[in-house]
């Protein structure tokens, strides 16, 4: 008897939901409403979804963290307090289902920053200035376009716009129209033959001319940047090929492929490139892969990992991180992994842990990051991460370290307080 | 001897009629809710009720093409999420972020914006290829008279491995209860009332049950909820750029 009710008890305390479960959706079916006729009046149209009256927001972030770490040659830690502001504002009209003008702009404080950057996985990388100048920036562009649907068949877009090509999570070489964001362009995208495509002309002197000393900036055909992408899907897969050619940095081919295995997201993408100089070639033709898994794990609404691993095998040797194509390839002893993972586990808490590693082969330098990041409070997220970046003083990860003090161990915590106003 | 084979034949066949019987069922409840010959579009509403932090609000506008077996679903609000787009051709989902203005793809987003929905709530029913019929029972449900079907998945593409249906003599699907392989109650979900769009049917309201999912208060397990809310249905012809990534960028915000 007294098994029983302990059993009962048992019971009780590890099946909640089956004991003390609410009322059931049977109930929904005691008086359901009628079946009825939809309203032919009542209908989502083009025009009532792509027509608004011209829209303002606004966006205020301020920021203040703390860092304080570990050089190689100092014993005693050093300390950094540091603080910033991000003002954002803009404006968004759709006078017709074929046009749209869009405009965002931004002060932030200090003035290098642009504010826009917030990277979960990697809550150090985005933090820290490597200029000591503290004052305001100008006003300037985030984003300004103008949209026009010509005949429901073709979508322009001219201006400045953020956008991003590209397959790697991580490591992403291929995102040839980076340069768009801080230039203006003009981009088409159709579809053709089932495939979505695209292309790009860019104008961009000042990205362009950071690449090479040789360029002479003209106002001319021959200073813009051209990239094309189309992209389709077959079966179980999706691919697509892309380019890029300017007639004084190179031109740039890529292609991937990508599919689903057992619930894992799995992309190859292959890159070559070769430098030009006045449109002739300059170089050997560079090559470059980018291998890359993703996975969820866990069902419902809230996966209690996520995490993506990539691997990426480049010739371009240690250069591999500029922009610029270098003119000799050195055969492929440039291997670089990185894996990041987000967990959910603590979702009841508003806390989000999080892991990034990044890691070259070559030279055997890198950074891995623990961070945790918490929303507890309305407005306000708090982060705090733990960085160790290692590997010889001419390793990309130590030479890329952000930090101006070139601490090796970190602690890093920030808190931000961010709110959005739309009218 | 006749009698022998005949019998043989019929031992043989028979289970074979009853699947060629079980794929015209599903094919039945697939076409009223399924536009092969128009294109559809509608406003849905969907509010995420979870027991540990309230109500979240989504309103997003679908657009179908289901003789491609494409469809696209673009949100609207709240302002924080919208432009956020889905678009799926063939097998390949394509998730669109305005905020970086990139398109991934991906199998692992089949949830919908943190709900306790799928995409494929929103979009073509295909039971017939998903789908057969194990059993075969008849079910009250409230007012209804129903014919409740248990499904066993034919292929591992699906959400849920096993389902049972309850269906009503307009072959419409009033409730179903969506099952793990080992047997355990996933979600439940409940349709009670239809809107007629041109000769097929969608849902009014939906509510969809996570069964897995809640918080006990005050004794009570309450669980994770999601209310889905049509609105707006349409059949006009939509332009091919709206199934398109371009459509997405031109809506992001």
């Amino acid at each position: 008897m007294k098994y029983s009710a302990l059993f009962a008890l048992l019971f009780c305390l590890v099946c909640p939901a089956a004991v003390f479960a609410e009322n059931s959706v049977d109930e929904l079916f005691e008086d359901p409403a009628p079946d009825t006729v939809a309203d032919p009046d009542s209908k989502l149209t083009q025009d009532s979804l792509t027509k608004e009256n011209i829209r303002f927001f606004e966006s205020v972030r301020a920021e203040g963290y703390f860092l304080t770490g570990w050089t190689r040659e100092h014993p005693k830690p050093k300390h950094s307090p540091y603080n910033a502001l991000n003002f954002s504002f803009g404006t968004d009209a759709r006078l017709d289902k074929n046009i749209r003008a869009y405009a965002s702009f931004f002060i932030t404080y200090p003035s290098f920053r642009d504010g826009t950057s917030d990277n979960i996985t990697n809550p150090y990388q985005d933090l820290l200035p490597t200029d000591p100048t503290l004052s305001f920036s100008n006003v300037d562009v985030k984003e300004m376009f103008l949209d026009y649907t010509l005949g429901d068949l073709v979508f322009i877009r001219v201006g400045r716009e953020a956008l991003t090509w590209g397959q790697g999570r991580i490591f992403n070489p291929a995102n040839f129209v980076g340069a768009l964001a801080k230039g203006i362009g003009l981009k088409a995208t159709t579809t053709f033959l089932g495939l979505d495509v695209s292309l790009v002309a860019m104008k961009n002197d000042g990205y362009f001319k950071l690449e090479t000393d040789s360029i002479v900036d003209k106002a001319g055909i021959d200073t813009l940047g051209w990239s094309a992408k189309a992209e389709g899907s077959w079966l179980f897969f999706t691919g697509g090929v892309s380019g890029f050619h300017h007639p004084n940095l190179g031109d740039k081919g890529e292609g991937y492929l990508k599919t689903s295995l057992a619930g894992f997201d799995l992309f190859g993408e292959a890159l070559i490139e070769r430098k030009l100089v006045d449109s002739k070639p300059a170089g050997a033709p560079i090559p470059t892969a980018v291998f890359g898994v993703y996975r969820e794990l866990g069902p419902g609404s809230n996966p209690w990992l996520q995490a993506q691993v990539e691997t990426m095998v480049s010739a371009r040797g240690e250069s591999s991180a500029a922009r610029s194509i270098p003119e000799v390839a050195r055969g492929w002893d440039s291997l670089s992994l990185g894996i990041g993972a987000t967990s959910g586990l603590l979702n009841f808490l508003k806390t989000k842990p999080s892991v990034s590693w990044l890691h070259s082969f070559q030279d055997r330098s890198g950074q891995l990051i623990f961070g945790f990041s918490n929303t507890t409070f309305p407005h306000i997220d708090l982060t705090a991460g733990v960085v160790w970046v290692y590997g010889p003083e001419d390793g990309r990860y130590v030479t890329g370290n952000p930090d101006p003090l070139n601490r090796r161990l970190i602690l890093s915590f920030r808190a931000i307080f961010a709110f959005d106003i739309n009218s | 001897m006749k009698v022998l084979g005949a019998l043989l034949f019929f031992v043989l066949s028979s289970p074979l009629v009853f699947a060629a019987e079980g794929t015209a069922i599903l094919k039945k409840i697939d076409e009223q809710v399924t536009f092969l010959e128009t294109d559809y579009s509608a406003q849905v509403v969907v509010v995420q009720d979870k027991p540990e932090s309230g109500k979240t609000s989504t309103t997003v506008a679908v657009f179908r093409r289901d003789r491609e077996t494409k469809y696209l679903l673009l949100v609207m609000a709240p302002d924080s999420e919208k432009g956020k787009g889905y678009l799926k051709v063939g097998n390949n989902l394509w998730l669109y972020d305005p905020s970086a203005r990139r398109f991934t793809v991906t199998s692992a987003k089949d949830r919908f914006q943190n709900s306790n929905a799928r995409n494929s709530d929103f979009t073509r029913s295909t039971l017939a290829t998903d789908y057969k019929i194990a059993s075969t029972r008849t079910d009250k449900l409230g007012k209804f008279q129903t014919t409740v079907y248990d499904l066993e998945a034919i292929h591992d593409e699906v959400a849920f491995p096993k389902t049972r249906i309850w269906v009503t003599e307009d072959n419409l699907v009033r409730k179903s209860e969506d099952y793990s392989l080992s047997g355990q109650l996933l979600r439940t979900t409940a349709i009670p009332s239809y809107q007629k769009v041109g000769t097929r049917y969608v849902p009014i309201s939906v509510l969809i049950v996570d069964e897995l999912r809640g918080k006990t208060v005050n004794g009570v397990f309450l669980h994770e909820k999601t209310q889905i809310t049509v609105t707006k249905p349409s059949l006009d012809p939509l332009p091919d750029l709206v199934f398109t990534q371009a459509y997405l960028e031109k809506m992001g915000r």
